[in-house]
């Protein structure tokens, strides 16, 4: 037999008609990572260099905002595949060995000791196909790029500095358009 | 162990359930609330704060693949149904509220005109639909719709720039003839200070993945918590019913067998059940009980709404100040009024166009832009800035082909068979969608803005089911030889079972179900609870 009495103290506690609305709450902060510091724990170092690379490349730093490499997005990009089954893990290892290839078949090099515009014509052509990709360093592009996508634009750096976006937050009024052009 | 004795068992907790449980323990009966879920602690269980980097370790640790805790962490999606056909979905919350915590508030009551096709009046669920509001606290505005009438509405949640420019567009084809309005989203969010005790909206945008400060209605902090200051209330959590218990000629309930969270068989002997499980989940359960089914119906007539999206993209507004458009998250407006007056003649019935803007990172749809590199930046990020998308739902038109039955292959860890659920598009609803991507185009066009994306030619597989809108499978009628139950949502075959949930729904207009599933179940409350009285449940 449950104890009402007890139920009231779990789940009455504090829930309606108190006479006074609650106030927005605060989180701690929680511990930033160190990027810096990280060593990555699915890729091994000279890939986890290369994953950098090809994401600082399709995000790169711009007179718009800083990119990909200063966002920190590798070591997002190295945890959700730590954490994958075993065919996405699997998808991440083969994309960077089909991106090796193309590196020594192209310019008879890793991908780590071509130069930056040899990198970024590799990255020209994974991304040749994006809509209907049939190789593997194409289907690899679109991995790649929605992994590091999400990574970017839920950086501070990608959320603030890119996007300009100071949302997630409360506000007392919504104002909404405001713009009189706007409403003819 | 012997069952507890209660006045009614109410099983589930959701819009319907919550509200069943709060009018009947209001009115004095001895009620025992069953839900499969915990309790959930806003703003701990589910919140949108802190950094995406810091939680994810700890959260892809946890087997999640959202960064941030939500109300999905403890919604089922695949793996409790079985679908067949067209991509069915169906989602399982399983938490004290259940989908009456995730949702995006949307409160929209059903008109004369839709009522046209139950066999009860729009008259007649008006005064719950203004009880509904002023409980559960509706903000809007009061737009003189003939066929979504006005309600008790809070101050109202304005557009955002391209949601106002949509609406130069649509202003524009009304002046050429065309029906239709443009108005802002009703949802169940108070605006207005001190609202049953909840916090007033603070406009964080968090709203469906779960509000923090539990300001959106939810069943969980208003009904419920209002039923168990009656003392008439006991709450079963996590406990989940396996079946109703009938008495020997199978025409009355005598309560429920249930799971408890030690996994141990226990029951609940009760007057009269409340069904409000969702429309999938009491169709099982009146099946697997093998409860008399005289009119076959149960299961058949399930509907839901469909869609697909167009997204605008307007090139004026590149400067604007988009950096914190979030408000009560995304759909701020409505298309409406389409084919109320007069009937489309490819497609019987209707559609409605919830309209979303704004540069929210978390918004995963609006990253769809091809290349990379300093261009794919500006591009990604003129569209976030600039971009209205909307979203189309219309009602899916009944058929043969769409119901929900037992699979008596795959049973459940407590031993009943999952449900099948089955979905056919047909002719009806390629015509509709057909004509919804025609209207959104041509009111993109006639707000002089462009197109960015559309589905293109429509065919079935490009059309989306909401797999939280699903109504009909115990449909009412005053018929028992082709209703499941009554006008008042008791079954025909056995008039101690009601059911709570929009599964009675009779007929689905284009609007969203849950203000009149709040309603119905407010009506149905009454009407037993007076049976109660007067003796008629036995």
């Amino acid at each position: 037999m449950i104890d009402r009495r007890d139920l009231f103290k779990i789940v009455g506690a504090g829930l309606v008609a108190t006479g006074q609305a609650a106030t927005p709450h605060e989180h701690a902060a929680q511990a930033a990572i160190d990027i810096a510091n990280y060593h990555p724990r699915f890729f091994s170092e000279s890939e986890y260099r290369a994953i950098d690379r090809l994401a600082d490349i399709i995000l790169p730093s711009d007179e718009q905002s800083p990119g990909a490499h200063a966002a920190g997005v590798r070591y997002y990009i190295d945890t959700v595949p730590h954490y994958s089954e075993p065919a996405t893990q699997e998808r991440w290892k083969s994309g960077l060995t089909a991106v090796e290839a193309s590196a020594h078949a192209e310019f008879n090099a890793g991908f780590g000791e071509c130069t930056s515009v040899q990198q970024e014509r590799i990255v020209n052509a994974m991304a040749r196909n994006e809509a209907a990709p049939s190789t593997e360093p194409e289907r690899f592009f679109s991995l790649l790029k929605d992994l590091a996508l999400e990574a970017y634009v839920l950086s501070e750096t990608g959320m603030k500095r890119y996007l300009g976006y100071r949302g997630n937050t409360a506000v007392s009024e919504f104002r909404g358009c405001t713009h009189p052009e706007h409403r003819t | 162990m012997p069952g507890q004795m209660f006045d009614v068992c109410v099983v589930g907790s959701g819009p319907g359930g919550g509200i069943a449980t709060y009018v009947l323990a209001s009115a004095g009966m001895k009620v025992a609330l069953v839900e499969s879920g915990r309790r959930l602690r806003p703003g701990i269980d589910y919140h949108g704060h802190g950094s995406a980097c810091a939680q994810l370790d700890q959260r892809l640790k946890a087997g999640h693949r959202n960064p941030f805790p939500s109300l999905g962490d403890f919604s089922q999606y695949s793996g409790h149904f079985t679908p067949v056909g067209d991509r069915p979905g169906h989602g399982m919350p399983r938490a004290l509220g259940g989908r009456s915590l995730c949702w995006a508030g949307h409160s929209l009551g059903f008109g004369p005109g839709d009522f046209r096709r139950w066999p009860i009046a729009y008259e007649e669920v008006a005064p719950y639909y203004s009880r509904a509001e002023r409980l559960i606290g509706v903000y809007g505005s009061k737009d003189g719709l003939w066929n979504m009438p006005d309600g008790e509405f809070q101050k109202t949640v304005p557009m955002r720039c391209p949601e106002m420019l949509l609406k130069r567009g649509i202003r524009s084809l009304k002046a050429k003839g065309r029906a239709m309005d443009f108005v802002t989203q009703r949802k169940a969010i108070p605006t207005d200070p001190n609202w049953k005790g909840r916090a007033t909206c603070h406009y964080c945008g968090h709203c469906m993945g779960g509000c923090e400060i539990d300001s959106k209605y939810t069943s969980a902090n208003t009904p419920i918590p209002l039923a168990l200051r009656t003392g008439k209330l006991t709450l079963f959590t996590e406990s989940t019913m396996t079946r109703v218990l009938m008495d020997k000629d199978g025409q009355r309930a005598r309560g429920i067998e249930y799971v408890d969270s030690a996994g141990k068989t226990q029951s609940i002997e009760s007057k009269a059940v409340v069904l409000a499980r969702s429309t999938i989940e009491t169709a099982r359960h009146l099946l697997i009980n093998g409860i008399r089914n005289s009119s076959g119906q149960v299961g058949k007539n399930l509907t839901s709404h469909f869609g697909t999206d167009v997204v605008a993209m307007f090139p004026e507004l590149r400067n604007r100040d988009a950096s914190n458009d979030d408000g009560t998250d995304y759909f701020h407006s409505l298309l409406t009024g389409l084919h109320w007056d007069k009937p489309h003649r490819d497609f019987d019935m209707t559609y409605q166009v919830q309209c979303g803007a704004g540069l929210n990172p978390r918004r995963l749809g609006i990253r769809k832009v091809a290349g990379y590199g300093s261009a794919f930046k500006r591009e990604l990020r003129d569209l976030n800035v600039c971009h209205a998308t909307m979203n189309m739902q219309g009602s899916l038109a009944s058929s043969p082909d769409t119901y929900v039955d037992l699979d008596t292959e795959r049973k459940d860890r407590n031993g009943p068979p999952f449900p099948r659920v089955h979905l056919k598009y047909g002719a009806n609803d390629i015509a509709m969608a057909k004509d919804m991507v025609q209207t959104c185009l041509e009111v993109i066009e006639a707000a002089r803005g462009k197109v960015h994306s559309q589905p293109g030619e429509i065919t079935a597989d490009k059309l989306g089911i909401d797999s939280n809108h699903w109504v009909g499978t115990t449909r009412m009628g005053t018929d028992p030889r082709n209703s499941v139950v009554n006008t008042f949502g008791q079954l025909h075959d056995a008039r101690n079972i009601f059911v709570g949930d929009s599964s009675v729904f009779a007929a689905y207009p284009e609007k969203n179900p849950t203000l009149t599933n709040i309603a119905l179940s407010w009506r149905m409350s009454e009407h037993l609870a007076q049976q109660a009285r007067k003796g008629e449940l036995g």
